[in-house]
């Protein structure tokens, strides 16, 4: 047998061409320009086998020996029931390419990032996010609302008798449910942006915009909207949502390598959205529950999940009349990709008991 | 080099057994001189062929000459009376020889010529995305199955991929990273980063924990990126001569954490200095062998670079407040100003650089580059991440065909140093808090 290649003597960048042979006992014979080395096999260093890369040889007088020919050091090395000094690696070539090796691989891999997506990462987020503190929720929910006011929000034109009713309401509905939050409700002007909306920060605050009042047909309905939100708040859903989509994140950009956070950003959102759907499940049927324990009908829910979709379209309309043609396009895009589920597959349960 | 104090001398003596006519045909040949010119250097009693060497390069040079059947000494330069036939190019034995006139220091300068001098090596890369998919499966794979231990072994087979499918000339890279170090250093990474990212919120006196943690980084930062820089220069080998990286604490200091702290506080306009900064100083503290990689680029050519992509910034920044199509101009135009300025620094800083008198040339270009990165994203978005090794062997591809090596005479002449084992420890570290530096 035959091996040819480069010989470089350690010392110099210089370069040799050269060839190997091998000979009985386990001997190698090494041949060029400037003579003849012998090494025994078991003394010689051989990179193990990956892919169509080149091996190094490297001898025991600190001589390399880079050669192309894969097929022929793995000849060498069977013929002499060696696997080389890295013992084991030499079985990792065999996995990584042989095809059905590398589809068992992909199955595995594929099943476990799907059960990590689906049970592992939401379970692990909600332990967290059970054990942190109440002081870095009141922190998340200060910035957060800071925030919101900054960009988004108006201060309220609500009368303040209706605001008081309905913080009495409020007030007697968060006593009811788990304790150690924080239990708020402010309200605000939603403005262009939000319109009708209700939502709930860590906390414990809640905030329900002016318009969202205003839809309403009777305070049972707005009770309905915050036993929605108070399910958000007692599951943690916030907390879990950033923990859950920032350990995705880190995830997908640690696996895919170097990859621009562009790259990851696509699948990123189709799982939160999946998140997020799961959390709005939850928080109804929290709000169900409420409603059925203290004998409210849970038609109200019903009846102003319907009010806010429809509230929403006519601002979705408005819109689209103030801007140009090719504008709706891309938000109805935004629709299509919406956090909460179908309405009316929503509305149906809290009707049929009704 | 400090003590380039020697030369090497040629009386006239052969390697045993080497043909006289032989050995003139081959320098006459290799060093393209006139066949007047090589019976002069054989005629004179004693000849300087080379001079101003370091010790380590004219054994070397003598080393190269007897392969071509010349025997040389190597002897310091204070002994004047002999013929200098010299120039200082670091050719492969390129004497050019003197007019004879017997008088010491009385040299002419021919043109020598060794086998590829001003030759172009085009940088290869043989990787395949199919080829590299099964290795890369089966890594994750395989750290599924070990509960990350295997990510070490995963990392060097990855790094080994790309390495050895890059080739220069009949010589190809070797990773040589053993993966137990980096475990190690892993597992303790892993523990520090569990610290720092908890120890804030649940450890009793966690806030001054966090708070002396950060310090202890910062401080620490300039000898993880040296010790990160030493292990993954260390371990990549080219022709049996290991890289290295001669770092100090103070120039990592000015580079990592000064310059881009003055860039912070002036608003940006240092920040561009700062990448000059450490672009020369990644370049300047590597190493091939015993020689030194050197820069020539300067911080103006940066800052011209940088001013006209952050402009297509703000265009881009202001395109963005056009209602619905503002978006759909903006983000093309946002992909064009980072592949603007990822082709031209790094052009400017591979072009500036040089490695004894070799040059290199790299040609990014803006518009190939914004390609690239497009439809790897498309790869990659549209596969789940599953067509990740093809995204990355074709950005491995592209930059290998945009980069040549210029090659003043031989790439033979490089003389390996004595090396000091390094642990992937800052390595490893500088990896887990997100570090990611290089060229």
């Amino acid at each position: 047998m035959e091996i040819t290649g480069e010989l470089y003597d350690g010392k110099t960048s210089a370069h040799w061409s050269a060839r190997l042979t091998a000979h009985a006992g386990g001997l190698l014979q090494l041949h060029w320009d400037e003579g003849t080395s012998n090494y025994p096999l078991d003394t010689v260093a051989i990179t193990s086998r990956l892919g169509n890369t080149p091996r190094y040889l490297t001898l025991p007088d600190g001589r390399k020996f880079e050669t192309r020919d894969n097929d022929a050091v793995d000849a060498l090395l069977q013929q002499h029931s060696q696997q080389g000094i890295h013992g084991w690696q030499s079985y990792l070539h065999k996995l990584e390419s042989h095809l059905h090796y590398v589809a068992l691989a992909l199955v595995v891999v594929i099943a476990f990032s799907w059960g990590m997506l689906k049970y592992g990462l939401p379970a692990a987020s909600e332990g967290i996010a059970y054990a942190l503190p109440q002081n870095i929720m009141q922190n998340a929910t200060d910035s957060t609302l800071a925030f919101l006011d900054d960009h988004y929000l108006e201060p309220s034109e609500l009368d303040e008798a209706v605001q008081q009713r309905l913080a009495a309401r409020f007030a007697a509905m968060s006593k009811q449910v788990e304790q150690g939050f924080n239990y708020q409700l402010l309200f605000r002007k939603g403005g262009e942006m939000l319109g009708a909306n209700a939502f709930a920060l860590p906390s414990g605050t809640i905030v329900m915009t002016d318009e969202l009042v205003a839809i309403a047909n009777n305070d049972e309905e707005l009770v309905a909207v915050l036993a929605h939100e108070l399910g958000h708040v007692v599951n943690r859903h916030s907390l879990r949502q950033v923990l859950q989509n920032s350990a995705l994140s880190l995830a997908i950009t640690y696996t895919t390598g170097d990859a621009s956070s562009l790259i990851v950003a696509l699948p990123v959102l189709f799982v939160q959205m999946g998140y997020s759907r799961k959390f709005e499940h939850e928080a109804d049927q929290f709000a169900y529950d409420y409603l059925q324990h203290n004998a409210i009908a849970t038609q109200h829910f019903a009846t102003i999940l319907e009010g806010l979709e429809a509230a929403h379209m006519v601002r979705r309309d408005k819109h689209k009349e103030n801007k140009k043609e090719e504008g709706s396009k891309v938000v109805d895009v935004f629709e299509y990709l919406s956090t909460h589920p179908p309405t009316a597959e929503r509305v149906k349960r809290f009707r049929e008991e009704g | 080099m400090s003590d380039a104090t020697y030369m090497v001398v040629f009386r006239g003596e052969l390697v045993d057994g080497a043909e006289l006519e032989q050995v003139k045909e081959t320098l006459q040949n290799l060093c393209k001189l006139t066949r007047d010119k090589v019976e002069q250097l054989f005629n004179l009693p004693a000849v300087v062929l080379k001079k101003n060497l370091s010790h380590d390069l004219a054994e070397s040079f003598k080393h190269q000459l007897e392969r071509v059947g010349i025997i040389t000494e190597v002897k310091a330069m204070d002994d004047a009376k002999l013929v200098v036939v010299s120039d200082n190019t670091l050719a492969v034995a390129a004497p050019t020889v003197a007019d004879a006139g017997g008088d010491a220091a009385d040299t002419t300068s021919t043109e020598a010529a060794a086998d590829g001098q001003g030759s172009r090596l085009q940088v290869e890369f043989h990787g395949k995305g199919d080829e590299y998919f099964k290795i890369w499966i089966v890594n994750i794979f395989l750290t599924i199955l070990t509960v990350g231990i295997y990510s070490a072994w995963a990392k060097v087979r990855n790094h080994r991929y790309f390495y050895s499918n890059t080739q220069i000339g009949e010589g190809s890279f070797e990773y040589t990273a053993d993966p137990v170090a980096i475990l190690k250093g892993r597992i303790v990474a892993v523990i520090f980063l569990l610290l720092f990212n908890y120890a804030g919120t649940t450890l009793p006196f966690g806030g001054v924990l966090y708070g002396m943690l950060s310090v202890i980084l910062l401080i620490s930062m300039p000898w993880l990126i040296n010790r990160s820089m030493a292990f993954r220069n260390r371990n990549t080998v080219y022709r049996n001569v290991r890289f290295g990286f001669d770092g100090n604490y103070g120039g990592a200091l000015k580079a990592f954490v000064l310059w881009p702290l003055a860039g912070a506080f002036t608003a940006g306009i240092l920040m561009p200095y700062a990448v000059y900064k450490q672009k020369s100083y990644i370049v300047q503290c590597s190493r091939y062998g015993t020689s030194s990689f050197e820069t020539e680029f300067g911080w103006r050519e940066v800052y011209g670079v940088a001013i006209r992509a952050f402009l297509a910034m703000i265009l881009a920044g202001v395109l963005l407040l056009v209602p619905f199509v503002g978006p759909l101009l903006a983000l093309p135009i946002y992909l064009l100003a980072f592949a603007y300025f990822t082709a031209n620094v790094g052009n400017l800083v591979y072009n500036g650089s040089k490695l004894q008198s070799h040059g290199f040339d790299s040609s990014l270009e803006t518009g190939g580059l914004a390609m690239l990165y497009f439809t790897n994203w498309l790869i990659v978005a549209f596969t789940l991440g599953l067509g990740t090794p093809w995204a990355k062997v074709r950005l491995a591809n592209y930059r290998a065909e945009h980069l040549a090596l210029l090659v003043d005479g031989s790439l033979d002449n490089f003389i390996a140093a004595e090396e000091k084992n390094v642990s992937s420890l800052g390595e490893e570290i500088g990896e887990a808090f997100d570090l990611d530096i290089g060229l």
